[in-house]
């Protein structure tokens, strides 16, 4: 390896570890620095890589300010190598975090399909795992089991079964089966990835197969477990910040209320969902009448 | 410790450096004459700040531009190649080598967490840019500074006849902080095709035999060491380097020199390839100057002496200052001072102590 070579991976794995420590401005910081090295040393394979990860830090940091043409030119450079199919990965990931729903699907299947020619397994793994998302956020339930059920079945064959990756495509999956009301496949899986996520003391993940259960008890009428299931789904979206959980909490909880009788605590959940939304006055009114059970997605 | 931490003043001008690295407000110029009476000029700054536009530059991207003026009058300029980008651009420093007719400018790119040292090098109306590696890790490199110096050399031609050619030798010193603290070497030989992957740095204690140790800074003023200097020892083309070693907490002037015979010609004969091999020597070691003061606002100046003994010049308080190391008595001189009034400008007694230097 070159000189030049190794101060560019001395600063990537770097990097790398900031990222595993949370932390993204030293990881934006040192993947700036290499990125520049990169381009000044005229090493066109490593700027290709630095430019796709310095996009992948900023979209994790919740920022949108890179050059989304770049990730575009990396991938019409290199349509048959790895930086060709992680740039891909990354475009669809720039366009999910913008809204543009189709084009981001678009990326994803390209990066999906040219993984699998190249044989690159990690990236196989994660773009399945990306496409099956963006499905299941345009509610295509089937399509999006398809995907989930793959993506899980590739990480048990590598013995990643008991990891945090297997424990979300695990819930996801389960999601996507409660939603086409197979609750006797989904809720296990759901249950499964629970108690992955609970052994790893992964708290944070453990919102969503929270949500799913409070979900899944709500369409089978079970409304104690529903409860239950809901006020923890609360717990962890408000102490981890996470909006769509607590939206979702507040939805299910005043609905589970609602079934139960307890209108006023039925009324709570729903003053406090239309808090989020001062525009639309009359949804508190709107939600009471109309359930939306039928045609909810929580992954929208 | 292995990784030494910046003091106090070291860390100061980082910071300060850093600073302007966020700021990107001021431009930095350099010029030079040339012999053949050629004005060569150099500017680093912003796009917006140099009034330079055009494909793909930024305003607020940071670049070099060089202009040169001929005595006919023939004016041109350009931005050097590889140079835009975001990261300030700083230290400029310009040389002309007569003997193989290239401009060479020095350059020090700041990026966030480490920085670089740049050469270009201008001959025949093309820019070639070297880089001086740092050693792994966060680098940052301190006052670079260069000097130009010929060497003639000889070697049997292939009709087996002596031949002699001066060569021009580029030699580049830094203060370098990263895995150690440590003054580093890099020589160019202007008169052969170096490319960018081939320009060797020697880290200067392991030329004297040390180095590859922790270091660390103690109460060492930094004057004593980040101010690593370069200074022709004479006609015979070598030169002399004066560092300090922070292992060994030892002052030393080296002697830099060149194989001067390259055998039979031949690019491949081993002769010829020891031929960028540095020969180094020791001239002096003593220990490390303590009595410099621990700010170093002003720069400090090294001079060699004909006995190699070394004086360290340098301004402070409405004073030139001194001090002198002592071969007899293996020790520093207390500083001495030239008072600056208004008949003593810092100029002139700095010219004095410089020639006080040079003679002892």
């Amino acid at each position: 390896m070159s000189e030049r070579r190794k101060h560019l991976e001395f600063l990537r794995k770097t990097a790398r570890e900031a990222i595993w420590a949370g932390d993204y401005e030293r990881a934006l910081t040192l993947y700036d620095d290499a990125l520049s090295l990169a381009r000044s040393w005229k090493d066109r394979d490593l700027e290709d890589l630095f430019t796709c990860n310095r996009a992948t830090t900023l979209i994790e940091m919740d920022r949108q300010d890179f050059d989304l043409s770049r990730l575009k030119e990396v991938l019409l450079r290199n349509p048959s190598s790895y930086n060709g199919v992680l740039a891909a990965y990354v475009s669809a990931n720039a366009h999910e975090a913008r809204g543009e729903y189709a084009k981001a699907r678009f990326y994803a299947q390209t990066a999906l399909a040219k993984a699998r020619d190249l044989g690159e397994e990690e990236l196989t793994g994660t773009s399945l795992n990306l496409l099956a998302s963006l499905e299941l956020h345009e509610s295509r339930f089937e399509a999006a089991r398809g995907l989930f059920e793959e993506a899980l079945e590739r990480l048990e064959s590598e013995g990643e079964s008991l990891s945090r990756q297997a424990a979300v495509a695990a819930d996801n999956l389960g999601y996507c089966h409660i939603a086409l009301d197979r609750m006797d496949v989904g809720v296990p899986l759901v249950e499964r990835s629970l108690s992955v996520l609970d052994r790893l003391g992964a708290r944070q993940a453990m919102d969503y197969p929270s949500l799913d259960l409070c979900f899944a008890h709500v369409k089978r009428n079970r409304l104690d477990d529903a409860e239950s299931w809901g006020i923890r789904a609360l717990g962890l979206g408000k102490e981890f910040g996470r909006d769509d959980v607590v939206k979702n909490s507040h939805y299910l909880l005043a609905e589970t209320y609602s079934e139960m009788g307890r209108e006023s605590q039925a009324d709570e959940h729903y003053e406090a969902l239309a808090s989020y939304y001062p525009s639309f006055p009359a949804l508190k009114h709107y939600l009471r009448q109309i359930s939306l059970m039928e045609v909810i997605n929580l992954r929208a | 410790m292995n990784r030494p931490r910046l003091p106090l003043t070291a860390a100061s001008l980082l910071a300060a450096t850093l600073l302007f690295a966020s700021g990107h407000a001021r431009a930095e110029e350099k010029s030079l004459l040339a012999p053949d009476g050629t004005v060569y000029t150099v500017r680093s700054g912003t796009a917006g700040d140099l009034a330079v536009s055009g494909p793909g530059i930024r305003p607020d991207d940071n670049l070099i531009e060089w202009t040169s003026l001929a005595q006919d009058g023939k004016r041109r300029l350009g931005v050097i190649p590889n140079t835009i980008s975001h990261n300030p651009k700083l230290n400029l420093d310009l040389a002309f080598d007569e003997q193989s007719a290239s401009l060479v400018l020095l350059w020090k790119e700041e990026l966030s967490v480490l920085n670089v040292l740049h050469l270009g090098v201008y001959k025949q109306g093309v820019w070639k840019q070297l880089d001086l590696l740092p050693n792994l890790g966060f680098a940052h490199a301190y006052n670079p500074g260069m000097l130009l110096s010929h060497q003639v050399v000889h070697w049997i031609d292939e009709n087996g006849r002596d031949a002699w050619k001066t060569r021009s030798l580029l030699s580049v010193i830094w203060w370098e902080e990263s895995q150690y603290a440590q003054a580093r070497y890099a020589p160019i030989f202007l008169d052969e095709d170096t490319s960018a992957n081939d320009v060797p740095v020697y880290d200067l204690p392991s030329m004297v035999g040390g180095g590859g140790v922790p270091t660390s800074y103690d109460e060492i003023p930094p004057g004593a060491y980040l101010y690593p200097s370069l200074q022709l020892e004479g006609p015979g083309g070598a030169i002399l380097a004066s560092f300090a070693d922070l292992a060994t907490k030892k002052q030393y002037v080296a002697r830099i020199a060149f194989p001067t015979d390259l055998g039979t010609a031949g690019p491949s004969t081993k002769t010829s390839l020891r031929r960028r091999i540095p020969v180094v020597g020791i001239t002096m070691q003593g220990p490390v100057a303590m009595n410099l003061p621990s700010d170093v606002s002003s720069p400090i100046l090294t001079i060699v002496g004909p006995t190699y003994n070394p004086t360290l010049i340098w301004s402070q308080e409405k004073a030139v200052k001194f001090i002198r190391y002592d071969v007899v008595s293996g020790k520093w001189s207390a500083p001495r001072a030239i008072a600056v009034t208004e008949t003593m400008s810092v100029e002139k007694a700095m010219q004095l102590v410089q020639e006080m230097a040079t003679r002892n």
